[in-house]
C-alpha cells in the first residue's frame, strides 16, 4: 500500500530522547495524541503551522525534524538554482 | 481511536442495521402490498427508522462520552481534513441520489420507488461518509 505522505520524521527518536509522551508533544502543540502518533508513524503529513510548533518544541530547525525525498527532480532549473548562475 | 472516529464506527453500524432492516422490510413485503396500504406502511417504517437511529446515535454517544470523556473535545486539523474529505465524496453520492430522484418523476416513476431512491442516497452517503472517515484514520490522510 502507498503511503499518504513521502515526508519522513525524526520525532518518535526526539520525543523519546527528552521522556516525553506522545500526549504531551500533543498539548505543547494543540493536537491530540492520536495526531502525533499518525505524524510518527506517517500516516499524516502536519500543516506548516503544526511543524513549526513541533521544531520549537525541540529547538531545533524544521529540516532537523522532517526529512522530504528527493524522489521528483525538477525539469526546469528552479528560481534558486537559476540565480546560482 | 479518537472520539470522532469511534463516533463514526459507531453511526455507520447504526445505519446499516437499522436501515438494513428498513430496507428488507420495505423492499420485500412492503413493495409487494397492493398501493394504499404500501404508502403506510413505507410512511410508518421510515418514521419508526429515522426515530430509532437518533435515540440509538444520542444514547451510544452518550455512552461514548462518558467513558472517553478526555477524548470528547479533543478535535485537531487531522480530524477537520478527514471530515472535509469524506463529506466531499457523501455529498456527490447523495447529488446523484438526488439526481436519480428528479429522472424518476420526470419518467413518472410511483412516488413509493422515488421516496426509497432518496431515502437510500441519503443512507448510502451517510455510511459512506462514515466508511471513509474510519479507512482514512486508519490508513492515513
Amino acid at each position: 500500500m502507498v503511503k499518504p505522505t513521502l515526508v519522513t520524521n525524526r520525532i518518535t527518536e526526539m520525543r523519546t530522547a527528552l521522556g516525553m509522551s506522545q500526549g504531551e508533544l500533543g498539548d505543547h502543540i494543540g493536537v491530540t495524541r492520536q495526531t502525533v502518533n499518525a505524524i510518527e508513524a506517517g500516516k499524516y503529513s502536519p500543516s506548516l503551522e503544526v511543524a513549526f510548533k513541533i521544531a520549537r518544541v525541540f529547538a531545533v530547525p524544521l529540516e532537523t525534524i522532517f526529512q522530504y525525498p528527493e524522489v521528483f527532480p525538477p525539469a526546469r532549473p528552479t528560481p534558486a538554482q537559476r540565480q546560482r548562475h | 481511536m479518537t472520539f470522532q472516529e469511534k463516533s463514526a464506527l459507531t453511526m455507520t453500524a447504526i445505519l446499516v442495521v437499522v436501515f438494513g432492516m428498513y430496507f428488507a422490510l420495505v423492499l420485500g413485503p412492503v413493495a409487494g402490498a397492493p398501493a394504499p396500504a404500501r404508502e403506510f406502511a413505507f410512511t410508518a417504517l421510515m418514521i419508526l427508522a429515522s426515530v430509532v437511529v437518533t435515540i440509538l446515535a444520542a444514547a451510544t454517544h452518550i455512552v461514548l462520552a462518558i467513558v472517553f470523556r478526555s477524548q470528547v473535545n479533543a478535535h485537531d486539523e487531522r480530524d477537520r481534513l478527514i471530515d472535509l474529505r469524506s463529506t466531499r465524496v457523501a455529498a456527490y453520492i447523495l447529488a446523484a441520489g438526488v439526481y436519480a430522484g428528479i429522472g424518476l418523476s420526470v419518467v413518472q416513476v410511483e412516488r413509493f420507488w422515488i421516496a426509497q431512491a432518496l431515502i437510500a442516497a441519503l443512507v448510502i452517503a451517510e455510511i459512506t461518509d462514515g466508511v471513509i472517515k474510519v479507512v482514512l484514520y486508519r490508513r492515513g490522510v
